[in-house]
């Protein structure tokens, strides 16, 4: 609201003032209330002078009296000899006075002056998150010089104290609750003098839950959780979305920093491994197609990026070990034998993965570890195939897997008595699919008979084995072999003549196993079913014991060993299994190592109209 | 300097991690880049106590 000022003076200053304050208000009036009117004396008397046609010098004069008397609504203020008055529309001036008391910026930038506040906990959380992964929570330096968490940065030669803070603090510093006014009359808290380093919380959580701490050496730190430090790192590099470092195996370096491979180079390379017919080391094809050289300074890095950029092309497949990075491609030509498929023998195989493996029994891991050989007897089933079940004793001989995805190694295994070697494909178990060696089966056949005691060793080269054995006179014997030249295979025994030292209980000659020949060659993807193989065993091995409406078999164990193992391969742990959880199976109380089996009165009374083959009875006799 | 509780293994510092393999102009096995990043933690965390 416009006040109208009471203006003082003699009738013709008042009339004066009068006359200049409706001037001015003409001036400002689309100003605020309070916003000043600001008026030279030099333009008022410039005015006034022209109006009333008398000397500016005398109009200034006239002016400035008028307006000293009227103060109260006209401010007079001198600047460099100018003179101006101020007013407003309110009838008076008044100064603007900023109130800076409490502001906003003090609360949030001057902390030497916080607000108090009741409770330090609602400010800086002392209770950890129910998520095992530990979010950062960021706190401003202030709280957390406050709360003991850093130490406080010092001013010399004051020095505030610190508390010490636990690793789990619970942290409550004494704050003031007094008003804002009284802030500044709070006195400091008592100065005492350092007593030392202060400290910290070095302890970190892996994600395990696993608690380190930092202050310890690194060298302790890693002979003590080294392993779990190390795969806790991997693991979160292969999970790094920005991959700002990757892995090969058990290398790694900064992708940005690695040399990139267009289509064209990968498609050389997949050429070349086919021309070539078998998987390449990766320094091979460095050296000829990219013509890279060793003793070039980016050598490492280049071979890096070169292992690292094919695991990730589908097309090709890594199965190399460490110390020799092999690459495949789709479409090579297999290796080991086709008339086992990859399915049929994981699942061959499978009772190394369910436990009944006893490979270890006559060799320790450590044994086997140190003097780098694992001895072996061939059983048929390993001599026919050309396949070896991964047992512990071999894994503990051969290469474990580079890469966590990596399904098979090739290997080259060579028989130094006779200068030959073959490509053997190491295919490692998944799930409850054993693991096995193929590719065996021309060194068995030339060489080796089932029976004999073989050698596998180490070499210096990490993908090179070595097969020995033990010489002998050469002797010849009727040994059983697969016919499969006819539409259905079967066993029969035939003259072979061989030079190794055998083990003579699991030579399968005819005769102590003439009866094998009426073995029937079933379908591999049969033969999983370990407990039907060994029942067909029984029938065709066993002796006959029971009477006609009741047959039992009987046969010494050893014997099941060498039988089923013709079909299949079994440990003698899983075929003691089988015998011991079979219904129909039954130890021969009356012969000790002997065990009998009763077929199921339905499959009894079937095979009473089955033909004998008394031929069999003639072989035993 | 940082607060243990605040550092993330795997997480924090992985860019210097980075720079310092880079640097090495060879790829590092996974051991020795253990050793290197818990060094780099520990600088971390006690920067501030040896400041002090």
């Amino acid at each position: 609201m416009i006040e109208r000022p009471t203006f003082t003076g003699n009738e013709e200053q008042r009339s004066l003032a009068e006359e200049i304050f409706h001037l001015m208000m003409a001036q400002g009036r689309l100003f605020a209330f309070d916003t000043p009117i600001h008026q030279t004396l030099r333009n008022l008397a410039d005015f006034y002078a022209r109006q009333r046609q008398i000397d500016p010098d005398e109009a200034a004069r006239l002016i400035d009296e008028a307006l000293r008397v009227n103060s109260q609504v006209f401010t007079r203020q001198e600047n460099n000899g100018d003179v101006m008055f101020i007013t407003s529309r309110r009838g008076r001036y008044v100064p603007p006075q900023v109130d800076t008391v409490h502001t906003f910026k003090q609360r949030l930038h001057e902390p030497e002056n916080p607000l108090p506040v009741d409770d330090i906990s609602v400010v800086v959380t002392t209770t950890r998150p129910a998520l095992t992964t530990v979010e950062p929570v960021f706190i401003s330096e202030y709280w957390q010089q406050q709360a003991g968490l850093i130490p406080v940065t010092v001013e010399a030669p004051v020095e505030t104290p610190v508390a010490a803070v636990d690793e789990t603090p619970p942290v409550e510093e004494p704050v003031a609750v007094a008003p804002v006014a009284e802030a500044e009359q709070i006195t400091a808290p008592p100065v005492v003098p350092p007593t030392g380093p202060a400290q910290v919380n070095t302890v970190i959580v892996l994600p395990n839950g696993l608690q380190i701490d930092l202050r310890r050496p690194v060298e302790e730190l890693m002979a003590q959780h080294g392993q779990t430090l190390m795969s806790q790192l991997r693991a979160a590099i292969e999970n790094d979305p920005l991959r700002r470092l990757v892995l090969f195996g058990n290398q790694a370096f900064p992708e940005a920093a690695l040399v990139s491979f267009g289509k064209n180079d990968l498609r050389r390379i997949s050429d070349y491994i086919k021309e070539v017919g078998e998987p390449l080391l990766d320094t091979q094809i460095i050296a000829d197609i990219f013509y890279h050289n060793p003793r070039q300074s980016d050598y490492e890095i280049f071979r890096f990026a070169l292992n690292y950029r094919l695991s990730r092309e589908k097309d090709f497949e890594f199965v190399g070990v460490e110390g020799a990075r092999l690459w495949s491609v789709r479409n090579l030509p297999a290796i080991g034998t086709r008339r086992v498929k990859a399915s049929e023998m994981g699942q061959l195989a499978g009772y190394i993965e369910e436990g009944f493996d006893d490979s270890l029994v006559e060799q320790s891991i450590e044994a086997i570890r140190k003097t780098g050989q694992v001895n072996h007897v061939l059983t048929f089933f390993e001599w026919e195939y050309g396949i070896l079940p991964l047992t512990r004793a071999l894994s503990a001989l051969l290469p474990q897997p580079l890469l966590a995805d990596q399904r098979s190694a090739v290997l080259r295994f060579e028989m130094p008595q006779h200068y030959v070697s073959a490509l053997v494909e190491l295919r490692y178990p998944t799930g409850n699919r054993g693991g096995w060696l193929q590719g065996l089966e021309t060194l068995f056949h030339d060489y080796l008979v089932p029976g004999a005691l073989i050698t596998l060793m180490r070499t210096d080269d990490p993908r090179m084995f070595a097969i020995t054995y033990e010489e002998q006179a050469e002797t010849q014997d009727r040994l059983l072999v697969l016919d499969e030249t006819k539409k259905t295979p079967k066993f029969t025994f035939a003259n072979i003549s061989f030079a190794c030292v055998v083990d003579t209980d699991m030579l399968v000659n005819q005769q102590q196993y003439g009866r094998l020949r009426n073995l029937k060659a079933f379908p591999i993807n049969e033969r999983r079913k370990a407990d039907l193989m060994l029942e067909h065993v029984f029938e065709v091995i066993g002796t006959p014991v029971g009477t006609r409406t009741e047959p039992q078999y009987a046969a010494p164990f050893d014997t099941l060993f060498v039988a089923m193992n013709v079909l299949r391969p079994v440990s003698r742990e899983y075929l003691t299994h089988l015998l011991t959880d079979g219904d129909n199976f039954t130890p021969d109380e009356g012969r000790p190592g002997w065990w009998r089996y009763a077929p199921p009165p339905s499959q009894a009374e079937e095979e009473e109209d089955d033909e004998t083959d008394e031929e069999d009875f003639d072989d035993e006799e | 300097m940082m607060d243990g509780k605040n550092i993330i293994y795997g997480e924090t510092a992985i860019d210097k991690l980075a720079q310092q393999v880079r640097a090495t102009g060879q790829p590092q096995d996974l051991q020795s880049l253990t050793e290197r990043y818990l060094e780099i933690l520990r600088e971390l965390v006690l920067a501030g106590e040896q400041q002090a």
